[in-house]
């Protein structure tokens, strides 16, 4: 897959991108060689080495697993129990081959897909639809949607070490410790990129263990489960359809595909990681995000399924699921656990969008510059949804508006895997990987056309 | 599925060559829009009316018909190939 022998040292790709120029030479050829080793490693310690050296890919995976992913779990869980957890590997899977592609602009193209779209499909789907719109205007809106949440979720956490400390005060740490983490991607040579994913990678093993140390307290149907995660089942009506559509295309989306575009070439990755960010895409975004959702339906299936209680937001389903944990702990760990899903998203998205507004500008991305600091920093503008609780359907409204550029920039990625000007001999020769792109594209179209049918009254 | 068959090969040149101002692939991909646009037409005239399984059909059966020609790579040989 490296295109490298086994034993031949590998060689390093020239570094473009400047956030990577930062990293010293040393470190890049010393990953470089560590990865040559692991190429002849038996399957177990490449795949633990794969995991240390990964990045990227667990990135993704905590800046999809956000608030509005999870309260789309949570209301899962507690209108329809189990049943529709055959939809969580299914959408991501399906996430995967157009991750592929990006991994294959990463390493073997190693171009920015953002340029690269302008030159080939003009500014107007690489610098608004895929950057500006698709990417740094989800980055901000929907931070809104973390805020609110993480800003609750402190408020709700405090009484339990005995004291009060309410959204309209918490928002400063909150934004406080993720501005923190936004400014140190990109900096102290490299370093400051790993510590922002190391927090990613403990993010999502906190997620893990206390929704799953929650769910060993309620308990889990184990025949309904499996039930619900292989045999497929919807709703009738529109509403099956609907929840079909918005659930198997949104899972990984545009953001998605440029963040893991730029994190991997801000690491330095060339021709030779192409296996390294494979296993990143599994490893890092596919496996994290069905066993999160996974233990969240489980927990609300389990709890408020049988009761018939369906709240509209996230902090009310919270509230709702409280009384039916019984110890104090399990409470704490959920909301623990809860705490790392807006964190995470906040950092992911907040650099995912300072990217894009560099590359839809046309700027060098330097993080130490005032520019790169304000992009980056501009979503959390959303401090102000400490004050303003945000309703469930708004959030769907405004992911259905956004949804509109989501197929036309799936289209745009298909046709640059296609495109023998760009990737010359690694443009994609699989029919199956070009099904699988086909597959997501055609869902992202279906929800743009649900999405006007609606305004039009159609559907 | 992906060998070079000469309708394999009479479609990947359709999907490469120019038509109008755009490639073969970019217009399946406008066809394959359209076709998801008619299946969905059905399914809405399907629950508001029940009279929507023709559309739904003459829909599926096009985007069906549109992906798996659009899944074709071009495997042309490459010059340093």
């Amino acid at each position: 897959m490296s295109g490298v022998p086994p034993g031949e040292p590998a060689a390093r790709d020239p570094v473009e991108y400047p956030i990577a120029q930062k990293i010293p030479r040393a470190v890049l050829d010393a990953e470089a060689e560590r990865l040559t080793e692991l190429r002849q490693a038996p399957i177990h310690r490449r795949a633990g080495g794969y995991a240390r050296l990964a990045g990227p890919g667990f990135m993704a995976a905590a800046l999809t697993l956000g608030a509005g992913t999870l309260t789309s779990s949570m209301l899962s869980g507690a209108t329809f129990g189990y049943r529709t957890l055959w939809l969580i590997w299914l959408s991501c899977g399906l996430g995967l081959f157009m991750m592929a592609a990006m991994a294959r602009f990463t390493c073997k193209g190693g171009f920015r897909v953002i340029q690269v779209q302008n030159r080939r499909h003009s500014w107007l789907i690489g610098s608004l639809m895929t950057a500006l719109v698709g990417t740094a205007a989800v980055a901000v809106i929907f931070n809104f949607g973390q805020v609110a949440l993480g800003t609750h979720l402190i408020e709700s956490l405090a009484p339990f070490a005995g004291f009060s400390f309410p959204a309209e005060y918490n928002w400063i740490v909150y934004v406080a410790v993720t501005s923190w983490l936004i400014l140190s991607y990109g900096r102290r040579g490299g370093t400051g990129t790993r510590l922002v994913e190391w927090v990613m990678k403990a993010g999502i093993a906190i997620m893990i263990a206390a929704f799953g140390a929650v769910l060993l307290v309620v308990g889990v149907d184990w025949g309904a489960a499996a039930r619900g995660t292989f045999v497929p089942w919807l709703p009738g009506g529109g509403e099956g359809l609907d929840l079909f559509i918005a659930s198997s295309a949104a899972a990984v989306g545009v953001m998605d595909w440029v963040f893991f575009n730029y994190a991997g070439l801000g690491r330095g990755w060339g021709r030779n990681h192409e296996s390294l960010a494979r296993f990143d895409v599994i490893a890092g975004l596919f496996l994290p995000f069905v066993i999160v959702n996974f233990l969240v339906i489980g927990v609300f299936a389990a709890t408020l399924f049988p009761q018939g209680i369906t709240p509209e937001s996230a902090p009310e389903l919270a509230a709702a699921l409280m009384p039916l944990l019984g110890p104090t702990w399990s409470q704490i760990l959920f909301y623990v656990g809860f705490l790392a899903v807006p964190i995470t998203t906040t950092v992911g998205m907040s650099l995912a969008g300072a990217m894009a507004i560099h590359e839809a500008f046309g700027w060098e991305p330097d993080t130490s510059s005032w520019r790169w600091k304000i992009s980056a920093l501009l979503p959390q503008i959303a401090f102000l949804a400490a004050w303003n609780a945000r309703p469930v359907w708004l959030v769907i409204a405004i992911a259905a508006f956004l949804s509109l550029a989501n197929n036309v920039v799936g289209w745009s990625m298909y046709l640059l895997l296609n495109d023998r000007k760009v990737l010359g001999a690694d443009r994609s020769k699989s029919y199956l990987w070009n099904l699988g792109i086909l597959l997501q594209v055609t869902l992202l179209n279906g929800i743009a056309i649900t999405y006007v049918f609606n305004r039009l009254g159609w559907w | 599925m992906g060998t070079a068959s000469s309708s394999g090969s009479a479609l990947q040149r359709l999907l490469k060559r120019r038509i109008g101002p755009w490639s073969g692939r970019v217009w399946g991909l406008v066809l394959n829009l359209a076709a998801n646009a008619v299946t969905l037409w059905g399914v809405s005239s399907q629950l508001r009316t029940g009279s929507g399984w023709a559309w739904i059909l003459i829909g599926g059966v096009a985007t069906v018909a549109c992906m798996a020609v659009l899944a074709l790579p071009d495997r042309a040989a490459d010059p340093a190939e």
